[in-house]
């Protein structure tokens, strides 16, 4: 499984990075990797996400905040420095063509990933995402182009989570949001969170989703 | 719907569904359809994009043919069984015209 870190970039240079990697990728080859990435301020809006899951958009427009639709699943959620972004570009042709068995071995990643920085993390039964009790702290929305993926995860590390005030988040009125650094009281070195994500995504995908 | 006689390049029409895709429980949207009804659609071709809850993903002709009917409009709710297009396959083999998967 190869890694790439992109560091902080706009939210449409990685999908355009994304894009790139998947056009390029030849049928059967074993080239899997995990992408990563932080974005500056940004709203997206999945395929089916409508203007009223953002009530603030105001205050989006008046601090020059970009919302964009964007061609995954999922709905609404808000991207700034300090969340990570998980993009996996999967072959899920090599592995099982189960999307839905792909999304649970992202939020079983996470859900691990997260109890070893230290987060009570865990899934809920018959909802998607990652939560602390009742708090969201990941979300999930990928797109799946001839059984390669795109798009993925956004996991809340350290980053501000005032804005999500003016969002319903995944379009959800009623769900509230955390991160890491509000659980634990501290920033968490980001440099120490990827190496824990990449270890544990690449553990993951061989005994929840199929090894080649 | 294939209207199959001796001399048509039609076989037995063939149904399209999400349930040849492991996605997803639930409801999906159709979203957008690639080709029109009447078109000529190479087999493996994407033909619909549809979206369930957390993803989104393209559906592939199963087989080449022509789109004869358009069973689930864009903005539609469809369940994995539903039938969403009817395609009548090309009799004969060749460059894109392989066999019905």
């Amino acid at each position: 499984m190869r890694v790439r870190d992109l560091g902080l970039i706009e939210f449409q240079e990685a999908e355009d990075f994304q894009l790139c990697y998947m056009k390029g990728r030849l049928p059967g080859d074993a080239g899997d990797m995990l992408i990563m990435a932080e974005h500056p301020p940004v709203v997206t809006l999945g395929r089916i996400a409508d203007a009223s899951t953002v009530p603030g958009l105001c205050s989006f427009e008046q601090q020059g905040i970009s919302v964009i639709k964007v061609a995954r699943g999922g709905k609404t959620t808000f991207h700034s420095p300090g969340q990570l972004l998980l993009y996996p570009s999967i072959d899920l042709k090599a592995r099982a063509k189960d999307i839905s068995l792909y999304i649970d071995l992202l939020e079983i990643t996470i859900e691990k990933s997260l109890r070893e920085l230290g987060v009570n993390a865990a899934r809920i039964s018959g909802t998607r995402g990652v939560w602390v009790g009742m708090k969201k702290i990941a979300f999930t929305g990928v797109s799946v182009k001839r059984w390669l993926t795109l798009h993925g995860a956004a996991v809340n590390i350290n980053n501000e989570l005032d804005m999500f005030r003016n969002i319903h988040p995944c379009g959800d009125p009623g769900i509230k949001v955390t991160s890491a650094r509000q659980e634990l009281g501290v920033l968490l070195d980001m440099s120490i969170v990827k190496d824990v994500f990449a270890r544990r995504f690449a553990e993951d995908i061989d005994i929840h989703y199929g090894g080649h | 719907m294939c209207n199959i006689g001796k001399d048509s390049p039609f076989r037995d029409e063939v149904k399209v569904s999400l349930g040849q895709l492991a996605a997803e429980p639930g409801e999906a949207v159709v979203t957008s359809w690639y080709f029109s009804e009447g078109d000529s659609v190479p087999g493996g071709a994407d033909l619909l994009e549809v979206v369930t809850d957390k993803a989104s993903f393209d559906v592939a002709a199963p087989c080449a043919g022509r789109l004869t009917k358009i069973m689930a409009t864009i903005g539609t709710k469809i369940k994995h069984s539903d039938v969403v297009a009817i395609i009548c396959p090309f009799q004969e083999a060749g460059p894109d015209r392989g066999e019905c998967r």
